[in-house]
């Protein structure tokens, strides 16, 4: 079973000093600085050149003054770009929730630690798996000992894990000759949740209500069933000091629901060849599961409805209340696909409404409602 | 300043230092000087950008029509063989175009480019002193207007986008606002940029000076603009130097390492030897030495030479007259000759460079009439050598017999022998068919009680000197002849006239005489010591052939009226001007290898005398102070690098801290048990809090723990280490501390 709880948050920060031999072995071997040449830059090396030429050919000590002067304006350029970029400080601000297909704003923080010169012309581009992704944010002038945000709009197009693994700081400043990179390791980790949207006919459970009646149920108490341990989306009130003090963590009361306002949504799972199933479109068929079944767990749980999420090899505990919502989006961000012959976790019984969500064509004899996607 | 204001202000400085730079060659013709100037500076005054009338296609189309038809021109002007004439027209063509439409960054980059250009063009073209402040001028709005540019280009492709959070549509930023603001760009930048532009200029300059000169000579070497000079072509006619007297233009620059000369120098230039009617030519233009006559030679990089009949003596006796000469080192200004000027009577003659590394192979000729030419060795299409004349300014070094002569000696010289005389001296013997017979009869008449040919030679001098008078206000009588007028109508002249007098006369009563031209006097400069010759210090004087001693210089001019000691600031500056521009040609435009070599070997010398021991030693206590200063200056820098390094290198944990260490560790075992598990990036107060928050009895100890942790690691405090374990048994053990409370 998958602890749901266990991080509340959908943003995994991890320090930089981790990772992976190779990670670690190409840190070792990255030079501190990457140059780029621009077009300007690859123009003005041309020039250089020229001139260099002229001058030896011809021995004319001016164009030697002038290729002086090409080639301080090159050292100038690699000095004023090693100012800019130093001394600066980056973070990451996402998004408190990343779902697919939806865009979100990836706030930038930029700080200045130098005490007397400001930096110029930065560009910050967060790098996924080591390579930079095709937004950037910029900052025209960073005064000595300030700090300022600004954000960039990306949309992830893949539910799971997305490791951002660091920020590249890069500037053309002062001539635009030449592009000057550094790279800082910052992991993050983002949970990109399924996409949640409105469903225009949800199957109807035992006990399923319209409009606000669903609202009303809210805060209703059957009978005392038992304890269990604080998780996110609780009501405080809940909570059972005695016990709690006693076991030295926060336990609440848990009450005994009507049977008509239970339901388990089993979401079927299983892709020939499981996670390294090549079809693009069963693919997506789970995919668009997925969706459907964070989609019908919103609504159930917005409804007042207790909802156990069942997957083939993974089952939730008995959820309750919106707050709960994104416990569930957890589980489905980071469930995998498996073999058919991997069994569900929980199968359906009689006490509890079950309902289905599964690719068309798929098997669902024992289930009583089933949605098709 | 807005910022868009200070980024078209910077751009067109920069435009027009480099214009400048290009307008100081004397290539461009006055038209188009005016032409560009005025447009350019009318451009300033439009905004293109803004402007729709400028993007109508008929505005564009003239403007296309005017630059290809420029280039058509140019074309052909190239056909025709004046490429750079047409060249830097077409570029000024271009840079009114561009500095009328410049409506984008990339047209502001190509108006750059062209800028660069003519700066280039400049330096093929001009040698002028005022190129170097154009050049520092450029360097420095340059770096301005690039870094600029750079800023309003990255605003103009990273400004365009302005996000809003959720699903809602990104809406577009106007440029223009960001480029009006004033905040962007202020003082404090353009000071900034200018200390960088100053770092660039030296950095330029560095880079010139380090770079080995290694000419191929694949093209002809630049020449400067020659300087036109009166006096030293084959035909002189009397009458032109009055014409330069009050010529400042300086023709070249003589250092004396033996300090100011206590009689004026002269510098001996160009001699003739047949008159007629009041032009001197010569008979021949001066055949080189042949090699056979014993009259030449050549000893390392010097040329020895004298004039047959004479004979060069042996080597040993050549050395211990060249230890007793006056040595002149003189930068010789382009001039329409190459004869290189040299006090008489001159010994040996050597340039300072080296053949083998220069673009440009430069030698030494010597000719007869006692000249020495500069000659450039070229090859033509066949892959022949040939020689031309070096007229391109040159830097040489001259060694001059200026010993008084020995007058007892002169007195006993002979006259001449016409049948045993060596056939040389034949042309300077002879004297115009139409002479008049009174200049004879003169000549006969001031020499008759003189003998021999230094005698009658000083009784002309004499003569002339004390009854004629100096002028340069020239009346002339077209009925006669002009040393005719001179003598016997006029009676007053300039050197010419005296000169030309006097060896005509020496002539008569058969003394062999030549007219000299050369420079007398100049000016000392006392900021670079050295003697500044000017156009209107030429002078003409004469040499006899005394027979047994050789040529021996007499200079019949009566001394003109003093020149004004003039040490007003203007002078003062006009000196100073003079000194930058010797030192400007001296150091940049005719800067070569051989003085790379001697600059190397001149530190060489400077660290051998720097450690050597020897009680010879010169100025030891300002080497003592200059080891000191570098030793000081070593000690500084080694402190500040340790203390840079201290500031990176982590501290070493001390016994303290690793007891702080355990001591919160075990806090944080404790807390894990009870399932605070703290995060990684979960700082020790956001902890502290969560456990408070969720109600642990040991979460005031927890609290208070990492607060004397924190201030143990990185407050330096002294806190003692029971306290801490204190604290810690408290976080561990909470309900057996309470029951202890």
């Amino acid at each position: 079973m998958t602890d749901i709880n266990r991080r509340p948050s959908t943003v995994d920060r991890r320090p930089s000093t981790t990772g992976t031999w190779s990670s670690t072995f190409q840190r070792w071997i990255r030079l501190p600085r990457t140059l780029q040449f621009t077009r300007e830059g690859k123009y003005f090396i041309g020039i250089t050149f020229g001139v260099g030429v002229s001058a030896i050919n011809t021995g004319n000590n001016l164009l030697y003054l002038l290729l002086g002067m090409l080639l301080s304006m090159i050292i100038a350029s690699g000095v004023l770009s090693e100012m800019s970029l130093r001394g600066l400080q980056v973070r990451r601000r996402p998004p408190a929730r990343v779902h697919v297909n939806q865009p979100f704003l990836m706030g930038i923080e930029l700080q200045n630690g130098k005490q007397r010169l400001p930096s110029f012309s930065i560009e910050v581009e967060d790098l996924v798996s080591g390579s930079p992704i095709d937004k950037k944010c910029y900052f025209l002038k960073l005064p000595a000992g300030k700090m300022q945000q600004t954000s960039y709009r990306h949309t992830l197009l893949r539910r799971g894990l997305t490791e951002f693994s660091g920020l590249r700081l890069s500037t053309r400043f002062p001539f635009g000759l030449f592009r000057k990179s550094r790279v800082i390791d910052l992991s993050d980790e983002i949970l990109v949740l399924p996409r949640v949207v409105p469903v225009a006919n949800p199957p109807r459970p035992r006990g399923y209500a319209f409009g606000d009646e669903a609202h009303g149920r809210k805060g209703r108490r059957g009978e005392f069933h038992g304890l269990r341990e604080f998780r996110d989306g609780d009501d405080p009130r809940d909570i059972h000091w005695r016990s709690s003090a006693r076991k030295g963590r926060q336990m609440v009361r848990e009450y005994e629901d009507e049977a008509s306002r239970r339901v388990v949504l089993f979401l079927d799972n299983a892709l020939a060849g499981g996670d390294v199933c090549n079809d693009e479109i069963a693919i997506a068929a789970l995919e668009r599961a997925v969706s459907l079944a964070a989609s019908l767990s919103s609504d159930y749980l917005e409804r007042g409805f207790s909802l156990k999420l069942v997957a083939r090899g993974q089952a939730t505990g008995w959820m309750k209340g919106p707050a709960q919502l994104l416990s569930v989006l957890r589980v489905l961000a980071l469930l995998p696909a498996v073999e058919a012959d991997v069994a569900y976790a929980v199968m359906p019984d009689r006490l509890h409404s079950a309902v289905l969500v599964t690719r068309r064509g798929s098997p669902h004899e024992r289930f009583g409602q089933v949605v098709e996607v | 300043m807005r910022f868009s204001a200070l980024h078209k202000l910077s751009s067109y400085l920069m435009v027009a230092s480099a214009f400048l730079a290009l307008a100081l060659s004397q290539q461009l013709s006055p038209q188009i000087l005016l032409v560009t100037s005025i447009l350019g500076a009318l451009s300033y005054l439009v905004e293109p950008a803004t402007n729709s009338f400028f993007s109508r296609g008929g505005w564009i189309g003239a403007w296309n029509a005017v630059t290809l038809t420029t280039f058509g021109w140019t074309a052909l002007d190239a056909i025709r063989g004046d490429m750079m004439s047409a060249g830097i027209r077409f570029l000024c063509v271009l840079l009114v175009n561009k500095l009328w439409n410049r409506r984008t960054s990339s047209d502001y980059l190509q108006a750059y480019v062209i800028s660069f250009l003519m700066l280039v063009a400049g330096a093929a073209l001009s040698t002028n002193l005022i190129y170097a402040a154009c050049f520092l001028a450029y360097v420095v709005f340059a770096t301005w207007t690039l870094t600029l540019f750079h800023l309003r280009r990255e605003m103009e492709e990273n400004y365009l986008i302005r996000h809003s959070s959720g699903d809602a549509q990104s809406e577009r930023v106007g440029v223009e606002r960001v480029m009006s603001s004033r905040r962007i760009i202020g003082g404090q930048f353009l000071a900034g940029t200018s200390v960088v532009s100053l770092g660039v200029f030296f950095g330029a300059t560095l880079t010139f000076f380090l770079i080995p000169r290694f000419g191929f000579g694949f093209f002809s070497q630049k020449s400067r603009p020659r300087t036109g000079t009166i006096g030293f072509s084959e035909r002189v006619d009397l009458g032109e130097y009055g014409l330069i007297k009050d010529n400042p233009q300086v023709v070249m620059r003589v250092e004396l390492p033996a300090g100011i000369p206590r009689d004026p120098l002269r510098l001996r230039g160009v001699s003739f030897d047949h008159y007629e009617r009041g032009h001197w030519t010569r008979t021949r233009s001066a055949p080189a030495i042949d090699p056979s006559s014993r009259a030449m030679r050549r000893m390392g990089n010097m040329l020895l030479a004298t004039e047959p009949p004479l004979r060069l003596p042996t080597n040993a006796v050549l050395r211990g007259e060249l230890s007793r000469a006056l040595v002149q080192n003189i930068y010789l200004e382009p001039l329409d000759t190459a004869v290189l000027f040299a006090a008489p009577t001159p010994i040996g003659f050597e340039t300072s460079q080296n053949p083998s590394m220069s673009a440009s192979v430069i030698d030494l000729e010597g000719r007869g009439a006692g000249e020495v030419y500069a000659v450039e060795q070229r090859i033509d299409a066949a892959g022949h050598s040939f020689n031309v004349d070096r007229k391109s300014g040159l830097r040489y070094t001259v060694y001059s017999d200026t010993h008084p002569r020995d007058e007892r000696l002169l007195a006993q010289a002979s006259d001449l022998n016409p049948a045993t005389m060596p056939p040389e001296l034949a042309p300077y013997l002879s004297v115009p068919k139409d002479l008049a017979p009174r200049i004879v009869e003169l000549a006969q008449q001031v020499t008759s009680h003189a003998h021999g040919p230094f005698m009658k030679a000083l009784a002309l001098e004499e003569h002339l000197r004390t009854s004629y008078q100096y002028t340069l206000d020239l009346k002339r009588d077209e009925r006669f002849e002009p040393l005719d007028d001179f003598l016997f109508v006029e009676k007053a002249g300039h050197c010419e006239y005296f000169a030309s007098a006097m060896a005509i006369m020496l002539r008569a009563v058969g003394v062999p005489s030549r007219s000299v031209n050369g420079f007398l006097g100049g000016e000392w400069n006392s900021f670079g010591n050295y003697l500044a010759m000017r156009q209107g210090d030429a002078h003409n004087w004469v040499e006899a052939w005394i027979d047994g001693y050789g040529w021996v210089t007499f200079d019949p001019t009566p001394l003109g009226p003093p020149a004004a000691n003039d040490t007003g600031l203007v002078h003062r500056l006009r000196q100073m001007m003079d000194t930058v521009e010797l030192s400007w040609f001296k150091y940049v435009i005719e800067y070569d290898l051989a003085k790379q070599v001697d600059i190397v070997a001149s530190a060489q010398r400077w660290t051998h005398d720097l450690f050597d021991e020897s009680p010879s030693s010169t100025s030891r206590p300002s080497k003592k102070v200059l080891i000191s200063a570098a030793a000081f200056a070593l000690a500084l820098l080694g402190a500040f690098g340790l203390k840079r390094l201290r500031k990176r290198t982590p501290r070493a944990l001390r016994f303290r801290d690793r007891v702080a260490m355990a001591t919160y560790t075990r806090a944080l075992d404790a807390l894990e048990r009870r399932g605070f598990v703290r995060a990684p990036h979960e700082t020790g107060r956001a902890l502290s809090l969560r456990v408070a928050e969720a109600g642990d009895p040991a979460s005031a100890a927890f609290s208070e723990l990492v607060d004397r942790y924190y201030a143990v690691r990185y407050g330096e405090a002294r806190i003692p280490a029971a306290e801490l374990a204190r604290l810690a048994d408290q976080v561990c053990r909470p309900e057996a501390h309470r029951r202890a409370a």
